[in-house]
């Protein structure tokens, strides 16, 4: 058995990289037996909102000792509501005589991500967790799917190779719909860059969403008149490079990411890393909120050994395992 | 549009934003959407394109790459080359997209007027700075909105009241009503 040619890491999306932001809430210390009080009462403050994932009640730090069962006078520390919407004045006119002193406290300001930030954020405050099931899908790659990114990357290497400009890349859309069969089935398109012709613009990406807009033209005019309006064709939708995937031996430029967007692609796996140039790297093109439409990326890193001038900086791990 | 520029200039750049407005009336006619621009180099139009997408099931067929393609391309008139890009002005209808923008650096163009801002897409304000960031391919740009910005505004309302039957699910649209109250005189 061959050994793998690359390690490939999901590129994260925006969410995943977000740090720890906060935001303040008042909260009452109460015995734990006055928390449907206090939740009552919360009720008739102002509500919490984008605070979906802050748990109202938190039992207090205070520890007990290992024999010693949770008792009446425990205490536990119940969200009243955020401190952007009430003066801490107009909401001690509004509590009940005999509470503890209002605390104000800082908690996450957005729902944790990924399991690294959830197991941070949590320090600060209870918050729930619930992992995007798209995210969880989208881990790791079968060693099915594995074979399938080394077969269509080598042919992405290949067309690298026809470059004889200054810049060489090669880029390669496959059907992952076909990806257990020949790799003449699983192609879909196939080009390398001509820039040095004389059009800049002559990108491998733009190529081969070109040749793929061609196929489908030349396909409806094939088929029959009374089929023209019907979508679909092999690849369900038919409508540009929807469920497609890219191959590229570069991560594309800016204008090719945008490309990408707009042709609705799968997903996009690249090996050299363009850290100051590259759509991904400096735009996160693949998943920018703004944007209609956003694709996996994956890094494909040369495993073992120098690549071909990758640059191999730290990727933060995109573990986002379903809370336990 | 800035209120500094001198008259005759203004009406310049006016005139050219008319022929870019009028190549998104030929997109809009032939079911494209309406978006036009036109190449000017040396104080005369050194390409055209419009948006091109639905024909060519290609959704990267915008009107600044369809024109500049063809003013690379052209065989025999070799009355434009790359270098000229950096004395080329490009008046577009609308913000250029993001890929447009980073495609307009790399060719090298010397400035950008477009009518409206592009909200959802948009390269130059829009979504993010493309055209003028560093450290991307290609060379800065200054690019500068508002020129007829109503009219090419009005013109992709106009198609999007339209139904689009090459989107994968066409929306029924027989509700929407073409706004128009909050633009300013067309004159």
């Amino acid at each position: 058995m061959t050994l793998p040619a690359y390690s490939i890491d999901r590129v994260p999306i925006e969410e995943e990289q977000q740090k720890l932001t906060t935001t303040s809430v008042y909260t009452v210390r109460v015995p734990v037996q006055q928390t449907s009080s206090m939740l009552k009462l919360s009720q008739r403050l102002p509500p919490l909102t984008n605070l979906a994932h802050i748990k109202r009640v938190r039992p207090t730090a205070t520890p007990l000792s290992l024999e010693e069962q949770p008792t009446a006078a425990q205490l536990v520390d119940v969200v009243l509501c955020q401190c952007a919407k009430i003066t801490l004045k107009e909401l001690q006119e509004k509590l009940p005589a005999g509470l503890l002193p209002v605390q104000t406290h800082e908690v996450p300001a957005a729902m944790p991500y990924t399991r690294a930030q959830f197991d941070e954020w949590k320090r600060l405050w209870p918050v729930t967790f619930r992992p995007p099931l798209q995210l969880r899908e989208l881990q790791n790659l079968d060693p099915k799917e594995q074979a399938y990114v080394e077969r269509m990357m080598r042919l992405a290497q290949e067309q690298r190779e026809l470059c004889v400009g200054a810049s060489r890349v090669g880029v390669v859309v496959a059907d992952p719909r076909q990806s257990h069969e020949a790799e003449a089935a699983a192609v879909v398109a196939r080009a390398h860059d001509t820039r040095e012709r004389g059009n800049p613009l002559r990108h491998a990406v733009m190529h081969c969403i070109g040749l793929v807009a061609d196929a489908e033209v030349h396909r409806r005019k094939r088929s029959l008149p009374d089929k023209e309006e019907e979508e679909g064709g092999e690849r369900g939708e038919g409508y540009l490079c929807a469920g497609l995937d890219v191959f590229s031996t570069k991560e594309p430029c800016v204008m090719c990411c945008m490309a990408l967007v707009h042709s609705r692609v799968g997903r996009l796996f690249f090996v050299d890393r363009d850290a100051a140039a590259g759509g991904i790297s400096r735009y996160a093109m693949h998943a920018r909120k703004a944007l209609n439409h956003h694709f996996t990326t994956y890094h494909c890193r040369p495993a073992g050994g120098s690549g071909s001038g990758s640059e191999s900086e730290p990727e933060p791990a995109a573990d986002a395992a379903p809370e336990a | 549009m800035s209120a500094d520029t001198d008259a005759t200039e203004r009406d310049t750049r006016l005139a050219f934003m008319r022929e870019a407005l009028a190549m998104a009336e030929e997109a809009y006619l032939n079911e494209e959407v309406p978006v036009g621009c036109v190449f000017v180099h040396n104080g005369k139009i050194a390409g055209r394109g419009r948006n091109e997408t639905n024909i060519s099931k290609n959704g990267t067929r915008h009107a600044e790459l369809v024109a500049i393609d063809r003013m690379l391309n052209e065989e025999g008139s070799s009355a434009f080359s790359l270098e000229d890009f950096a004395s080329t002005d490009l008046y577009v209808t609308v913000e250029p997209c993001i890929m447009c923008a980073s495609a307009l650096r790399q060719v090298g163009v010397r400035r950008v007027f477009y009518g409206c801002r592009n909200e959802r897409f948009g390269g130059c304000e829009g979504v993010v700075e493309v055209g003028k960031a560093e450290g991307l391919d290609g060379k800065a740009y200054e690019a500068e909105g508002g020129y007829y910005r109503d009219e090419a505004v009005l013109m992709l309302r106009k198609f999007y009241v339209r139904e689009n039957s090459t989107a994968p699910q066409p929306r029924k649209k027989a509700n929407r009503v073409l706004k128009t109250e909050d633009l300013g005189s067309l004159d």
